[in-house]
């Protein structure tokens, strides 16, 4: 199963095959599981839980602007920069992939519209969406592949609830990296007491799993945070406390309804030098243990 | 109907004129309305069956302008922009403040200095000049925190139009037209303030209305222009309806998409992708009200948009229109299928 995360088409927006997983591995496991408008998987357990457990589905990509003379130019969404790109495989839909290329000197300058997808097809028209292609490996320490830092927190999330019998719900959030819509539309009209968000990052400077203190917007919730500590230190789980300067959308949750109480779980990922992300299989399960834990005291 | 809406004045904020002119063509129609708190204009139009689907149009009344900052000892306007205005397109154009004619001017080049000259002046930098001999004459014409927008009459050349706020009276006097017809889906029209300022208006407008798809139908980028390579161009004038993929207001419903470009080919009505993932505007705010509701976005292709010489085809509005049509076509049918 993680290897077939790793490796699903999710590009915001596109989250088919995460979705079509989820529904079919979940479907026995949950009182209530269904798809919204924007794409969302909601899974439930109980009548009315109060305590949400939210992750991303999707993963950043890019978008064709135009297919001619044998090059497939193309705009960039969920945070990819050039560099990210240059020299890199991008895989479409229908299986077609292609290198990423830049005729000028590489360098922090380049701009994703000098940069193209050397494939000579008709096959990829305007509108279609890619994604770096994943290619997914492990061994005994860790994952590794192209994107895996927007997959962290739905392999968290995935493992850490399928043995629970506590009332929670869980929002596999659909088009999170382009500014967390299903997040912010989900939360429109769905109300809970807390929540608690999990998600990858990249941070030089902190290791292992982290609970969010605060994000690039807002601070979180002190109590549902300080809970957070007292079931890490109690079950001996390796977390520390984090300001993180990335935007796990704490805005969209603190102010949804009457308010929710609000933190999130960050499973760091490593940057290889070939642009490849790294997690270690000791910090995701960390991550899994602090969550399981998590779930079952805030019930 | 396009010509008295594009000369009409609405910068955010101030769409009452743009209002009382849909008000007045669509009050016959068969549809009910009602005006909300912010100044958005909501129309209801039941189906001619029962049962039928739910469609939300929008379009936004209001156009990018200026606001008064502060007038001068000798009489001319200080300004600030609002909505995106690019400030490289100011200078020496022509603007009305309250019905009084103004031009925005700048130091002569004799005068400017050699920094001047390389250097492009900010919008606070700029001032109106409405022929007022001093402050005391300038305030009987405007006051602080006055609107005012840019002066520019409609004109048609060849198959174009030319003219200010194309971005959206254009989508405006499609949903008048729509509502002039009788559709086999119930028709929910919300004509939206301050979309320019942030999408805000929508918000508010699209509220309750919990449609089982929302398009917007907007104004968009049109840079086919001599100095812009292909692969950079956003849509191409006469080349149709622009349907969007993803901009950095939201994600388009594929549903709605897929359904817009079978409308499209059964029809043979020109459409083309809008080939870029910058910009937004109101499906941003919709497609996260209510728990999410599917929506999507067709345009017409603008040259020049945000200004006060805007540019479109005449085909492409056609286009954009027909499709609109053909969209709610199919939505009514789809259901009869199913029924």
């Amino acid at each position: 199963m993680i290897e077939k995360i790793a490796n699903a088409f999710s590009p915001s927006g596109h989250e088919d095959e995460v979705r079509q997983l989820l529904v079919e591995s979940l479907n026995d496991k949950f009182d209530k599981i269904y798809v919204d408008s924007l794409g969302n998987v909601i899974a439930k357990k109980g009548v009315s839980p109060k305590l949400l457990i939210e992750c991303g589905m999707d993963s950043p990509g890019i978008m064709v602007v135009d297919n001619s003379d044998g090059k497939v130019w193309f705009s960039a969404f969920g945070g990819l920069k050039a560099k990210d790109l240059i020299g890199q495989n991008v895989i479409f839909k229908n299986g077609i992939f292609g290198e990423v290329k830049y005729d000028g000197e590489i360098s922090d300058d380049a701009k994703i519209s000098d940069l193209y997808i050397a494939l000579d097809t008709a096959e990829i028209s305007v509108g279609n969406f890619g994604i770096l292609k994943s290619e997914f490996s492990e061994d005994d320490d860790y994952y590794l592949g192209y994107g895996l830092k927007s997959k962290a927190g739905l392999l968290t999330v995935y493992q850490a609830m399928l043995d629970l019998d506590e009332d929670f719900a869980v929002l596999f959030s659909a088009q999170k990296r382009i500014g967390g819509k299903g997040i912010k539309a989900f939360l429109s009209a769905n109300n809970f007491e807390c929540a608690i968000s999990v998600d990858g990052f990249c941070n030089k400077e902190t290791d292992g799993v982290v609970i969010i203190a605060k994000d690039s917007t807002a601070v979180a919730s002190v109590t549902l945070r300080k809970a957070l500590e007292d079931i890490a230190k109690a079950q001996k789980i390796d977390a520390k406390t984090a300001v993180l300067d990335e935007n796990f959308f704490s805005s969209s949750f603190l102010t949804a309804g009457t308010g929710v109480d609000w933190t999130a779980i960050g499973v760091s990922s490593k940057a290889e030098e070939d642009g490849k992300e790294k997690i270690f299989k000791k910090e995701l399960e960390s991550a899994i243990k602090l969550l399981k834990s998590a779930i079952e005291k805030l019930n | 109907m396009l010509r008295k809406l594009t000369n009409a004045f609405g910068v955010s904020g101030c769409e009452t004129e743009v209002r009382d002119i849909i008000i007045e063509e669509i009050k016959d129609c068969g549809a009910d309305f009602r005006i909300d708190n912010m100044g958005n204009l909501v129309a209801f139009k039941k189906a001619k069956k029962e049962n039928a689907k739910t469609v939300l149009l929008s379009a936004h009344m209001d156009e990018v302008g200026f606001i008064v900052t502060d007038i001068t000892e000798d009489g001319y306007i200080k300004f600030e922009t609002v909505g995106g205005i690019d400030a490289r397109i100011l200078i020496s154009k022509r603007v009305k403040v309250n019905g009084r004619c103004g031009v925005i001017g700048l130091k002569p080049v004799h005068l400017a200095s050699k920094e001047e000259r390389k250097k492009m002046p900010k919008a606070n930098e700029l001032f109106v000049d409405i022929g007022a001999k001093d402050r005391t004459d300038a305030e009987s014409v405007a006051s602080k925190g006055d609107y005012f927008g840019f002066d520019s009459e409609y004109i048609e050349f060849g198959e174009m139009i030319k003219a200010k706020a194309l971005d959206d009276r254009l989508g405006c006097a499609i949903m008048i037209e729509i509502l002039k017809k009788e559709w086999d889906v119930n028709l929910v029209c919300t004509f939206n303030v301050q979309e320019e300022v942030g999408l805000r208006g929508a918000k508010i407008a699209a509220k309750g209305a919990r449609p089982d798809f929302a398009l917007v139908i907007e104004g968009t980028t049109c840079n086919d222009l001599p100095t812009v390579p292909k692969n950079l161009r956003v849509t191409k004038s006469g080349d149709g309806a622009a349907i969007s993929v993803l901009d950095s207001a939201s994600k388009a419903d594929r549903d709605i998409c897929d359904m817009l470009i079978k409308a499209a080919e059964k029809r043979n009505i020109s459409w083309q992708y809008k080939a870029s993932t910058a910009g937004g505007n109101d499906a941003g705010a919709i497609s996260l009200l209510e728990g999410g509701i599917k929506t999507a976005s067709i345009s017409v292709p603008c040259r020049y948009i945000h200004s006060p010489v805007s540019v479109m085809h005449k085909s492409d509005f056609e286009s954009c229109k027909e499709l609109v049509e053909g969209f709610l076509e199919d939505c009514g049918k789809e259901l009869t299928e199913n029924d």
